[in-house]
Order: structure tokens, then C-alpha cells, then sequence
């Protein structure tokens, strides 16, 4: 059947360009295809960058995003190298995650050769309308509980946030004082006072 | 025996990727041959058949010989191991084959190292020799461990025997003598490696940028406010800069009452506010009672501006206490005070003498009360505040060294010391709005944390330390209220007291902390496994979960649902709600996975590059206090105001410290460096790294490529985007020499991974390498702060010895002829000026990657080994002449470069009779590329004479100058200086007589010269930013600055080509031409104004001083005037007399008259743009008419030196010079 071993074909294919694929997540909604092109260009050439929307959720939330590399080796490494030092794209004080992408991560994905699937209805009587409900209902639980997880972990991260815009401040206040001291030549004036050299 | 020189080590043939094996093939580790000690002295061993299989001459040629005895040496900066081939030839190794290091030889190896580093660092401690050796031997699957050593003892005893030095080492001693029983701590870190390389990290985070975290409390108390003890102390972020003991552990021994803190919400504080502070109601340290602070409304206690003190007073009662005698002087004060004038307290002065204090002076450093505002010199300390317990006196310890920086501890004796806490009752700190409801207070914290621990149950079930410690810690809390006998007993002297060392401790603190962790994780497991697994428990959940659901759409539960609705529904109303068990469910979820990650495995898992500075966050926020910035500035410009008020300098030193202006500048750097994303705005992305563009890069390649022999191996520590080497390939294959090899690395993965490692530079071991003779090493790494990280991989590379070194580091980077024995090849400052980097992976708005230049350009140097210096320096300059280039700057950069490095020479050399030895050649060589027109041999004879005579002087000046930064020094050391010159000259002098006038000359200015500068001082601390002064403005200054010119001319001119000083033009009679001729240019350069210097273009600048470069030292000076280019380096190595004597007026002047005059000669150098200063304009020419008529040899001798003209176009900015005189 040729049909059957071109889908093997094509199907391999899309399993090698997974293995050379980096999932990136937790990114800035400001990213775009050239930042995370040219952020991850510097490990190796990358071929291709898709941004997985988010359908379901509001815009402010992070991005996540595919790339592929021209090498599995080269997806490895960045991995890797993600998870060992913090990387930010685009100024973002936040790290990009990593990891390996996954067949299912990707929508234009072919179809597993010899995977069939059938519809058919099922009537209120029918032994297994109680399981497809179960299964419903697991599905929506499902969503409902990611949904919680998502939020409390948006509003902890809200919190880091404001944790963190407080802790800049106070910095950035200390060095205000600090540089203003520089800026108006106290302290040159001073030091020059007490006959001592100040490092610029 | 194979030395490290590099002559004799290319004869001793070195075997790489080697290993040994017996007659029947089986590997043979080497130690098991017989040791040959000495010549005589041979230590038996087996005799075998083995025979040494590996490669040489990298790997072109196969080694295969029988070998019957191995020596090693530790002199040099690795240990050596060689072997005895039956033809009695000793081989050294170089790096085994991995397969056979790791199984036969590995414990050899240690033990060598370990010997060789403990020869090194006799007093090193265990530790320290573990840390290295893990290190060296970090890759190896089994960390180093004291089982390697012991196998090899008999070897370490014969060493001992043998070597005196490592005779004296504690720890050998310690090791032999028990070898096998060491203490387990000796070998903590190798048990935990993820703490080694931290350790190891921040030690040389803190070796190489001197201000280690610990610096900053030098300055500050460091000491408990309530038990007056060191330890483990939080910082109160407010402005009485107090500390505290946060924990009851912490303050444990000092049976500190503590804060009563918990350590999770210690390490969850963001920022401790102590309840004064956080009131703004702070205590007066004469009467006690609190009082509001608060300077916006009616204050009623003020701090004393003293930057360091954070003490608070009530008007009345601090001017009580100043003006003790005089109640009208008291009344004036208090009134003052009341109205925010500051005012330092009485214990910045002696109450015993009425004097300030000297903390460098041992006597007059201060003994300070913790109760009182009182304190006294060290030497008017009275007799009953003792130190020491005096029985028979009834004197007990009221004083403690140590615990705060440069002072005493007191307490006077206006306090009773309680016995048993050996410091008086501890009832003198006092928090507002509790006041005498402290122990309220305390049980209120108890119950908060006992709340917050309650909280969080699964975390703490999880935890080693459970809450048992912690209920005991509040049991005990309860009882210490009034002391008991169980505590009595339980304490320790509260005499004996911990000195704050805030490093160290926080190490322990790490490693605890991790201790702890550990344990942490290892109980979770089993309880994880004995629970299903998390598959299993989630597929419960949703089955059980379902059901629920369910059962609640048949039978909805009215209470449950309503309460779970509002939160749920919210975010999506289509979803279903979840109830009160599978929120709780889920939430005890996410807070075991988030006990599960800890900071500290978080911190341990991104292993930061060596060369990343650790932890500047813990430094920023808890070190650097607000209340410590806001004291210490206010404190800064209350100093300046008291001086401009005209108070003494030791007044206005009491309010601020001269340490306290360095520590403000210390913060604001770190504070620079930590905030430098934000201060720099959102702009990039990647790692902070920058790479150098490959149009630059191609043209590093263009000059490098000359200098590379076949074979080489040609190492990029820190390759970015890995282009240099493939560039450089390519283009070497194309000139023929293809049997180089490379290696890159960097930390990230490269872009393109051609011969590329991916390993931190600092752990890359000796033996990857090959030896230095082949290597050419470096380009870019990164800088650092002061070039901080520059100097350490340059630190790491001259491990190596590579024969050559090229690179872009910032000019602040240390010189290599520092460092060893390296001499400047050429450096270029303006190459890599303008946007010559990029920051890789940033885009900008237009999506274009971002470029970035640097405010003051790296330049590129190569720097080569001493042995070789003279033959690349040919080299250099026989290319750099020829080098396509257009731009005149590469040229003269070869030639200046040219210069300093002659003077770096001498500076190493200086004193000793290989000067001699080591100029001749190069002297002669210069003659040789250059011609300079007078026969051949009178030259070089003349050259090497004079030369050595002149630059003898220079380096003597070198020696005694480059200290010299502080204005006010200058005058003395060059009045030192010349007069050292003189007298260390005069031998000199006899060999030359014709030398001596111009010495004398040289001096005479010298000291004039100085003379002069306090005038401009204003402008800075360095010497050549004056001279924008003298030049344009003074007219007395432009006369000493002739005058010095005139002598450095002279200096430079009998240095660099050898003149005979008979010539006229370099004899003191020539003085009033030469005057004359200097004094136009210099009108000529006021029209031109500042700016003309600072911004026409370098083009012309360059070609001037190439023209004249040859001699000329100040070109450095120069660049660093016109605009900051950032020279430094090599100006501050260079004599100081031509720093200081007129950058400006030295170059300017000189390139007029003085190439012009020298023009015949150099012009050989540059010889296509004579035709320019031909036509340069007409005062000059006519200036020096005397020396045209020697103009026209230069034509001739182009010819002769068959320097082939063709890629230099005449001058081509012709506007620049015009400009020029405009």
C-alpha cells in the first residue's frame, strides 16, 4: 500500500523535526517570531518558529512557543543550557523554559499512520453513554482544575511580581541617592577635601 | 629534566593521548616502574617489559617505545610526568588517553597534584587541597578522595624526604602521620560537589574583585543590639543600622533574647524593618526614651549625622552632653538641633581627651560603650575596663576586641555587668508602641509564626528539623524571661564571644541550609513511595472526582456548590465548579511540589560560570541597607558642607569617614551592576554576552593570520559565536598553512560547532591543551567590572603559556608583562571602535539584530611570550606596514605599540645585566626594517648603546612613577625620581658622555614641570586631562610643558633611534630654536580649540604621531585626552613624566617640529604620506626649514628598503590637516 508508507514517510519526517524541536514556555506576550529567531540563533540556526496561541485563556498570560532547529543535537543543547542558566528574552526578568517538544504540541501534526477513528452515536440506553459522560465530565473537571491551578499560580506570580517591583524600587532609590552623590560632585568634593583618589 | 623554559621544552619530546602496556598488552599504570628520584637515587620497581604507546607532535606521529623508569617534577606550575625510554631519553607525558587515565594512572595523577599543590601552598588548608584537587579532577566520574592518596604514601614519603618544601606542609605532616584517618570534614566537599564549585566560586568571585561582601560591614556595626554579639545577624533596613540576632538559634549562645524570627520567615523577609524604625520611633541613647523620629512633623529625638553612628538624641539632652560646662552653648545647640541642624555625638569624641578618632592607629582607636554615649582612645581606656577578668581587683571583662571593626567593645562603668549574661541586663532597647508589653510583643510573633507553621503543615512534615525544634525554641523562649537553672547550665560564658564574620558564617549557614535540604528530600522519597504513584493518585482523583460531580448533578448540594461558585465560575463559566475537597486537594498539591523545590536546589541545579560573580542580590538587599545609604550620604554632604563652612578636616572626618566616600562608591557600583538591566532598559536578551562582529573579526583574522605557523592550535576561550576560528581557517588554508588545528570554547552552546567545546574556561584542565609553544590563545572574553573577568581568563590562559595571545579586553585589563613573561606585539585601539559587537539573540524595534559599541573601545593586543617577542615583533612589523589596510591608525598602532612595549621591556629588565643581552637583537632588528639612514653599522652600535643608556632612565622613571596617582605625590616622587635617576644613571653616564646634558635637561624640566601642576589639579586625577590647560591658557605652562617636551624629545628621540646627542639638534644649544618652533603650533592649536583636539578625526592625529610615534611615549596620553578612548592601560604603564608632561603639548608639538625634523627617518615608516607633509601648511615647513634638506633621503630609501608601496594611498585626508591649522 503505498498510501500507508508514504503516511510512515511523512510521519517519521514530522518525527524527526520533533526531535529537533525546543518547546519554549513561560515567554513575554511580547515576543515574536524574530526575538525568539534570533534569541536561539545563538546556539545554533533555527528553522522554524511557531507560536502556539492560547485560545483559551487572556492575552496577558505567557506565550509558549516551537522551535526548530536545524539539529536534534543543537534542541538538546538548548535545553540544556535553559535549564541550567536563567534565559531571558527580551528583557524580560522572567527565565524561558524548555524542553522537549512532543508530537502532540503540534497542530499541523499528520496523522499516525494506522490510527483510525470512528464517530458514532450514542443513545441515552446504550451501556457506554455512561462512560462517554463519565469521560466528559473528566474532561471538563479536568479544565476546570487546570483553570484553578492556573490562577493560583498567576496570582502567586502577581505577587512575586509586586514582591519584586518593591524590592526594585527601594534599589533603585539607594542608587538614586547613591549616584546623585556622583552626579552633584559631592563626594568628588569631598574626596578631594580629604586628598583621597575616587575611582570613577 | 624537563624545565619550563621553551627553547629546551620543544627538544623534550612530549607524548599526548599516551598509556602503557605490559609485554602482554594489558594497560600498565606507570607509578609501578621504578621512580628515578635523582641520578643516583632510584626507588625499585617492577621490571617488566612496558612499553609507552601514545602520539607526538600532536598527533602526527606515533609513539611506541619500551620505557624502564619514571620520574615526575613539581617546579613547574603543573606537575611534569616523564619516562626513561630504553634509548635513555626522558619523554614527557602529556595528557593520557581518557580510558586509561580514569582506570590506571587516576590515583597517581591525584596524588601527584595533591603533592604538587601542597608543595605549592604549604599552609593550605585541607579544605582548600580538596577544593583544588576536585577541581583538577572535577570530569572523572569518582571525585578525588584521600583512598587515592593512600595508595601512593610510600610514594609521598619519598617526596617529603626529598623536597624541603613539602616538608613544611601542616597538612602532609597531618596526612602521613595518619594517612587514612582524616577527618571527615576534610572531605565534605567532595562529597558535595555542587557546594565545592560554590565555594570555589565565590572565593575568586572575591579574589578578583577585592570588595567581597564582607567589606561592607566593616564599616557598620556588626554586632546584636540586644546581646552585643556577632553571628548570624539580620540587618534592620532603617536608619538606625542596627543588627539583630533574627532566630533564637542564632543568638543561641550569647543567650540572646533574638527577635524571636523563625528561619522560613527570615528567609522569606524581604526587608526587616525594626519596630523603631518601621515607627519612626527611635530611642534616645543618653536618657532611653523613645521619641518621634519622624524628620517631616515634630521630631522630637534626631540622629547623629555621623555616617556610621545611627544613634538618635534629644536635642537637650546630646547638648547636655557636648557642652557639659557651658549651659548658654548648651541651649544655643539644643535650639539648633530642634531644628534639623545636624550635629555628631559625643562618642566620636574621647571623653577621657576630648579628641577625635584614628582607626588606623592602634592607640587612638575607640573603646565605645553599647549603653552610653561614651567612649574613649584606646590608650585613655581606663584600667577597670579590662579585657580580662582580674580576680583579685574585682575587675571583670567590660571590654571585647573583635567585634566591631577597628574598635572595642566597652561597656563603662556606669553598668553593672550581670554575671551570668557577662553584659549588663539586657533592658535597654526599647520598641515602640509595646514598650513595657515587650514579652506581648514576642508571644504575639510566636503565635504569628506558630500560625504560619501550622499553615504550612505538609512543609513542615517534610522538614528535618520538624516542629519540635521550633515548639522547644518557644518553650524555651517562655522560660528565658526570668532565667532558670536548666539555662544557667546550659550556657556558655557569655565572655566567650563569636567576632562577626558575616562570610564565613553565611557559608556555614549554605552548607546547613543544603545539609538540611538534603535530609529533606531524601525523607520525602520514601514517604512518596510508599504512597501510589502520582498517576495513580490523579486517576483517583478524576474517577472520584467524577463520580462527585456527578452525584452533584443528580443531587445538587446547595450548600457546597454556592460556596465554591464565586471563585471558580469567574474564570470560567462553562466549566464545572470545583468543591472544598479537590481545591484542598489541589492546593496541598502545589504546595508539596513547591516544598520540593527549594531556592537553595534551584540556586545548586543553575551552576553559574565560574566567572559569575555569585549572589549579588543577598549583598544588595541585606547589606546595603536603606538606612545605610541614606546615613552615609546624608553624612557625605554633611561633611562637605562643615568643610565649605570652613570646620577642620577632622571634623568633617568624624561626620564621614574617608572609608565611608570608598564604600559609597562601592555601593553605587554594585548597586549598578545589580540594577544594570533596568538601569539599561529592556534590551536584550541572551546572557549579557556580546560577540565581535565578523567584519571585525575578519579583520583580527587578516592580521592574526601572519603570526600562525603550521601546526599551531589556535584556542578561543570564549569563542561566542564561534566565527574567529572558522574565519581564520579559511583563511589560513588559503595561505597554505593547513595543518593547524583549533579548539573553542564557551560556556553556550556556539551557533556553529566547528572544533567546539562547550566547558567554562577556568576548568579547562592543562592537559587538553597542547604545549605552549604551539598554542595561540584568546579574543574576546568577557570584561567583568574593571576588567575583573578579562584578567582572570587571561589568568587561566597563561596557565597554558600559549606563545601567542590576542585580545579584546577593556584597557583597564592587567598588563600580561604583569603577569609574566609576555612583551606587546601591537595593540590596536581602534578597531574595534564603533559598533563592533553585537548582542546575540536581541532584536531591536526594526527586528534588527542589535549592535553595541563600547563608550571607551577595547583595543585588540597581541601579546607574545618573551622568547619569541623579538621574531613576531618582525613580523609585526613587516606586515603591519604591508597590512591592506588603509587606515593610518593600524599602522601607527603597530608602531606605538612598538614603542611602549620597548618601554615595558625595560621596566622588566630594568637593573639587570640581560638588558643588554635582550635589547641587541631587537635593536637590530628595528635597524634592519628600518634604515634609518645613517650606515648600518655606526647605527646599531650607537642604537644599542644609547638605546640601553636612555631607556634605562625611562625605566627608572617607570619604577618610580607608576604609584604615583594622588596629585599631591607627584612633586615629591619626581623630585625622588630625578634624583634617583641621576644617581642610577650615572654608570650610564660613563659609558655615554654625551648623554648626560640631555639627563640633566630632562630633569631640570621634570621638576619644573611639576611645579606647575597644583594650578590645574582641579581637573582630575589624572595627569594628561591637565594639559588641555597649559596648552591653551597658560602661557607658563606651555613653557614647562615645551621644556619637558623638549627633554622627552630628546629622551625619546636618543632612545628610539639611536641619534648621537653630538647631533646639534638634540643639544642644549638647540633649545631656543626649538622654542620657537613650538610656540606657534601651540597658538596654532588655541584657534583650534579643544575641540579640534578632541574631534577631528584620529585619522590626522595618528598620521601626526606616526610620523613621530616612533619615540614618541605620550601618543598614549593623548588618545586618552582626545575624548577618552580608553588607553589607559598602556598610558599608565608608560613613564609618567610623558603622562604628565603634556600628553597634548608633547605630541602636538613634537609631531610639528619634531617629525618634521626626524621626518627623514620616519618617514621610512611612512613613507607613501611624506607627499602630505610636504604639503602640510606652510608655517611648519618653513619651522623647520633646518632639517629639509635631509627631507629627500627618505626617497632613496624606499627604494632600498623594498617596503612594496603599493596598497598605501598617499594621505588621504588632506582635510584633517587643513583643519588642523585652522
Amino acid at each position: 500500500m503505498a498510501s500507508k508508507a508514504e503516511a510512515e514517510a511523512d510521519y517519521s519526517l514530522f518525527e524527526e523535526k520533533v526531535r529537533r524541536t525546543v518547546y519554549v514556555d513561560n515567554l513575554t506576550p511580547q515576543a515574536t517570531e524574530s526575538v525568539l529567531r534570533t534569541a536561539f540563533n545563538q546556539f545554533g540556526s533555527v528553522r522554524s518558529v511557531q507560536l502556539i496561541p492560547n485560545y483559551l485563556e487572556p492575552k496577558t498570560i505567557p506565550q509558549c512557543a516551537l522551535v526548530e532547529m536545524e539539529k536534534p543535537d543543537q534542541a538538546k543543547e538548548i535545553i540544556s543550557i535553559l535549564a541550567q542558566y536563567p534565559f531571558m528574552i527580551s528583557g524580560m526578568p522572567r527565565p524561558v523554559r524548555a524542553r522537549a517538544a512532543e508530537p502532540g504540541m503540534f497542530d499541523d501534526r499528520p496523522t499516525l499512520p494506522g490510527l483510525k477513528v470512528r464517530w458514532r452515536w450514542l443513545e441515552p440506553n446504550d451501556p457506554k453513554f455512561e462512560v462517554a459522560t463519565k469521560l466528559k465530565g473528566m474532561t471538563r473537571r479536568h479544565a476546570s482544575e487546570a483553570s484553578f491551578l492556573l490562577k493560583s499560580q498567576l496570582d502567586q506570580e502577581e505577587m512575586l511580581a509586586k514582591e519584586q517591583a518593591a524590592s526594585l524600587k527601594a534599589n533603585y532609590k539607594k542608587y538614586e541617592m547613591l549616584d546623585g552623590l556622583k552626579t552633584d560632585r559631592t563626594a568628588h568634593h569631598l574626596a578631594h577635601h580629604y586628598n583621597m583618589g575616587l575611582k570613577d | 629534566m624537563a624545565s619550563s623554559d621553551d627553547d629546551s621544552e620543544e627538544e623534550v619530546m612530549e607524548v599526548m593521548n599516551y598509556y602503557f602496556e605490559d609485554d602482554r598488552g594489558e594497560p600498565f599504570s606507570f607509578y609501578r616502574l621504578p621512580l628515578q628520584c635523582s641520578e643516583s637515587d632510584r626507588v625499585e620497581g617492577e621490571k617488566k617489559q612496558v612499553s609507552l604507546r601514545g602520539e607526538a607532535d600532536n598527533g602526527l606521529r606515533k609513539i611506541w617505545c619500551q620505557v624502564k623508569a619514571w620520574k615526575f617534577d613539581l617546579l613547574n606550575a603543573v606537575p611534569e610526568i616523564s619516562v626513561l625510554s630504553k634509548d635513555k631519553k626522558w619523554i614527557k607525558l602529556g595528557k593520557p588517553r581518557k580510558s586509561y587515565e580514569e582506570t590506571s594512572i587516576r590515583t597517581i595523577l591525584i596524588t601527584l597534584h595533591f603533592i604538587h599543590y601542597v608543595r605549592r601552598n604549604p599552609e593550605a588548608s585541607p579544605k582548600s587541597v580538596w577544593d583544588y584537587l576536585s577541581r583538577v579532577f572535577g570530569w572523572y566520574e569518582v571525585r578525588p578522595s584521600q583512598d587515592d592518596l593512600v595508595k601512593h604514601t610510600a610514594l609521598i614519603r619519598g617526596a617529603v624526604k626529598r623536597d624541603d618544601a613539602l616538608a613544611k606542609s601542616k597538612f602532609l605532616h597531618a596526612f602521613l602521620e595518619k594517612p587514612g584517618s582524616m577527618h571527615d570534614e576534610d572531605f565534605q566537599p567532595t562529597h558535595r560537589p555542587g557546594f565545592i564549585v560554590n565555594d570555589m566560586d565565590e572565593d575568586i568571585a572575591d579574589d578578583a574583585d577585592d570588595d567581597g561582601a564582607n567589606e561592607d560591614d566593616e564599616l557598620f556595626d556588626s554586632v546584636c543590639a540586644f546581646c552585643d554579639n556577632g553571628g548570624e545577624l539580620l540587618c534592620c533596613d532603617g536608619k538606625c543600622m542596627r543588627s539583630f540576632h533574627a532566630t533564637e538559634e542564632a543568638g543561641e549562645e550569647s543567650m540572646c533574647v533574638s527577635l524571636g524570627f523563625s528561619i522560613p520567615q527570615v528567609e522569606a523577609m524581604q526587608k526587616f524593618f525594626c519596630k523603631n524604625c518601621e515607627y519612626n520611633q527611635h530611642q534616645c541613647f543618653a536618657c532611653g526614651k523613645l521619641g518621634s523620629s519622624e524628620k517631616s512633623s515634630s521630631a522630637e529625638v534626631f540622629r547623629c549625622v555621623s555616617a556610621t553612628c545611627g544613634l538618635f538624641y534629644h536635642p537637650h539632652c546630646v547638648a547636655v552632653l557636648l557642652h557639659s560646662g557651658d549651659e548658654v552653648a548648651a541651649i544655643e545647640l539644643q535650639k539648633k538641633i530642634a531644628t534639623g541642624e545636624s550635629f555628631t555625638c559625643p562618642i566620636h569624641k574621647c571623653c577621657a581627651c576630648g579628641l577625635g578618632e584614628d582607626k588606623k592607629v592602634s592607640e587612638l582607636q575607640f573603646a565605645i560603650c553599647r549603653r552610653c554615649p561614651t567612649s574613649y582612645h584606646q590608650k585613655c581606656l581606663p584600667r577597670e575596663i579590662a579585657l580580662e577578668d582580674i580576680e583579685e581587683e574585682d575587675i571583670i571583662t567590660r571590654a571585647w576586641k573583635d567585634l566591631l571593626p577597628n574598635r572595642i567593645l566597652i561597656y563603662c562603668l556606669k553598668h553593672e555587668i550581670d554575671e551570668e549574661l557577662g553584659t549588663p541586663i539586657r533592658d535597654h532597647i526599647i520598641f515602640p508602641s509595646v514598650g513595657e508589653k515587650k514579652s506581648n510583643l514576642k508571644r504575639k510573633i510566636k503565635q504569628e509564626s506558630g500560625l504560619l507553621k501550622s499553615q504550612g503543615k505538609i512543609l513542615q512534615k517534610n522538614r528535618s528539623f520538624s516542629s519540635e525544634e521550633s515548639f522547644g525554641g518557644m518553650a524555651r523562649k517562655v522560660t528565658k524571661e526570668l532565667p532558670s537553672a536548666v539555662k544557667k547550665g546550659e550556657a556558655t560564658h557569655g565572655n566567650k564571644r563569636l567576632p562577626h564574620e558575616p562570610d564565613s558564617l553565611r557559608k556555614v549557614r549554605g552548607n546547613d541550609a543544603s545539609q538540611k535540604f538534603a535530609k529533606r528530600i531524601k525523607k520525602s522519597v520514601p514517604a512518596d513511595a510508599s504512597i501510589p504513584s502520582l498517576g495513580d493518585r490523579l486517576f483517583n482523583l478524576m474517577t472520584q472526582g467524577s463520580e462527585k460531580v456527578v452525584a452533584q448533578q443528580d443531587t445538587p448540594d446547595g450548600n457546597k456548590t454556592a460556596a465554591k461558585k464565586p471563585t471558580a465560575k469567574e474564570i470560567d463559566h462553562q466549566l464545572p465548579p470545583l468543591d472544598v475537597d479537590t481545591e484542598r486537594r489541589l492546593s496541598d498539591l502545589i504546595k508539596k511540589s513547591e516544598t520540593s523545590i527549594t531556592m537553595e536546589s534551584v540556586v545548586k541545579k543553575h551552576k553559574m560560570p565560574s566567572t559569575h560573580k555569585y549572589s549579588a542580590r543577598y549583598v544588595v538587599d541585606k547589606t546595603i541597607t536603606t538606612g545605610k545609604v541614606e546615613g552615609s550620604v546624608e553624612a557625605v554632604r554633611a561633611a562637605l558642607q562643615k568643610l565649605e563652612n570652613g570646620c577642620s578636616i577632622e571634623d568633617a572626618k568624624v561626620v564621614c569617614e574617608p572609608e565611608i566616600l570608598s564604600q559609597v562608591s562601592k555601593w553605587r557600583d554594585k548597586l549598578q551592576v545589580y540594577l544594570a538591566p533596568f538601569l539599561n532598559g529592556p534590551r536584550y536578551t541572551s546572557f549579557g554576552r556580546h560577540f565581535t562582529k565578523v567584519d571585525k573579526l575578519e579583520a583580527i583574522v587578516e592580521k592574526l593570520q601572519c603570526y600562525v605557523e603550521d601546526g599551531d592550535m589556535i584556542v578561543d576561550f570564549c569563542c561566542g559565536a564561534n566565527d574567529f576560528s572558522c574565519l581564520l581557517k579559511r583563511k589560513l588554508d588559503a595561505s597554505g598553512k593547513k595543518k593547524c588545528s583549533y579548539q573553542n570554547y564557551d560556556i553556550m552552546p556556539a551557533q556553529n560547532d566547528f572544533n567546539f567545546k562547550r566547558r567554562d574556561w577556568m576548568t579547562v584542565p592543562r592537559e587538553d591543551l597542547p604545549q605552549g609553544s604551539r598554542l595561540i590563545m584568546g579574543l574576546n572574553p568577557p570584561f567583568g567590572v574593571r576588567g575583573a573577568l578579562a584578567n582572570k581568563f587571561i589568568d587561566k590562559a597563561l596557565e597554558f603559556c600559549p606563545k601567542l595571545l590576542i585580545l579584546i579586553v577593556p584597557p583597564e585589563t592587567e598588563r600580561l608583562d604583569k603577569k609574566g613573561p609576555y612583551d606587546l606585539v601591537w595593540e590596536d585601539a581602534q578597531l574595534l571602535s564603533g559598533k563592533s559587537f553585537y548582542l546575540p539573540g536581541s532584536v531591536d524595534e526594526n527586528d534588527k539584530r542589535m549592535d553595541q559599541w563600547n563608550l571607551t573601545a577595547p583595543p585588540l593586543y597581541l601579546w607574545s611570550r618573551r622568547a619569541k617577542s623579538a621574531h613576531h615583533r618582525a613580523i609585526a612589523l613587516k606586515h603591519g606596514h604591508l597590512s591592506r589596510k588603509e587606515e593610518s591608525h593600524l599602522v601607527d598602532q603597530h608602531l606605538q605599540t612598538e614603542v611602549s612595549n620597548h618601554l615595558n621591556e625595560d621596566d622588566g629588565c630594568y637593573g639587570n645585566t640581560s638588558v643588554l643581552s635582550h635589547d641587541i637583537p631587537m635593536d637590530i632588528d628595528e635597524p634592519e626594517e628600518f634604515r634609518f639612514g645613517i650606515p648600518a653599522a655606526d647605527r646599531q652600535r650607537q642604537s644599542s648603546t644609547h638605546n640601553n643608556c636612555s631607556r634605562e632612565s625611562q625605566g627608572d622613571q617607570n619604577h618610580g612613577k607608576n604609584p604615583s596617582i594622588g596629585i599631591s605625590k607627584k612633586e615629591i616622587l619626581s623630585k625622588e625620581n630625578s634624583g634617583r635617576q641621576m644617581d642610577e644613571k650615572s654608570p650610564e653616564d660613563k659609558k655615554n658622555g654625551g648623554r648626560s646634558p640631555v639627563s640633566e635637561v630632562y630633569k631640570g624640566n621634570f621638576r619644573s614641570e611639576f611645579l606647575e601642576t597644583p594650578l590645574h589639579v582641579e581637573v582630575g586625577e589624572h595627569g594628561y586631562q591637565r594639559f588641555d590647560h597649559p596648552v591653551s591658557s597658560s602661557p607658563v605652562c606651555s613653557e614647562t610643558a615645551y621644556a619637558s617636551n623638549r627633554a622627552s624629545i630628546f629622551d625619546d628621540f636618543s632612545r628610539k633611534y639611536g641619534m648621537n646627542h653630538d647631533e646639534p639638534y638634540s643639544s642644549r644649544t638647540e633649545s631656543p630654536t626649538v622654542s620657537s618652533h613650538l610656540a606657534k603650533p601651540f597658538s596654532g592649536h588655541t584657534t583650534n580649540g579643544a575641540e579640534g583636539f578632541g574631534h577631528q578625526s584620529h585619522v590626522r592625529e595618528s598620521e601626526l604621531q606616526s610620523r613621530y610615534q616612533y619615540g614618541q611615549d605620550a601618543t598614549d596620553p593623548i588618545y586618552r585626552d582626545l575624548g577618552d578612548l580608553g588607553y589607559g592601560q598602556i598610558g599608565s604603564q608608560l613613564p609618567t613624566s610623558y603622562s604628565h608632561v603634556g600628553p597634548v603639548a608633547a605630541s602636538y608639538l613634537m609631531n610639528m617640529s619634531v617629525t618634521q625634523r626626524y621626518a627623514p627617518r620616519l618617514d621610512e615608516m611612512n613613507h607613501p604620506r611624506m607627499p602630505t607633509l610636504g604639503s602640510e601648511p606652510p608655517p611648519i615647513v618653513n619651522r623647520n626649514e633646518m632639517f629639509d634638506p635631509r627631507a629627500p633621503q627618505r626617497h632613496f630609501q624606499d627604494g632600498s628598503m623594498g617596503f612594496p608601496r603599493g596598497p598605501h594611498n598617499p594621505i588621504p585626508h588632506p582635510d584633517n590637516s587643513n583643519g588642523w591649522l585652522n
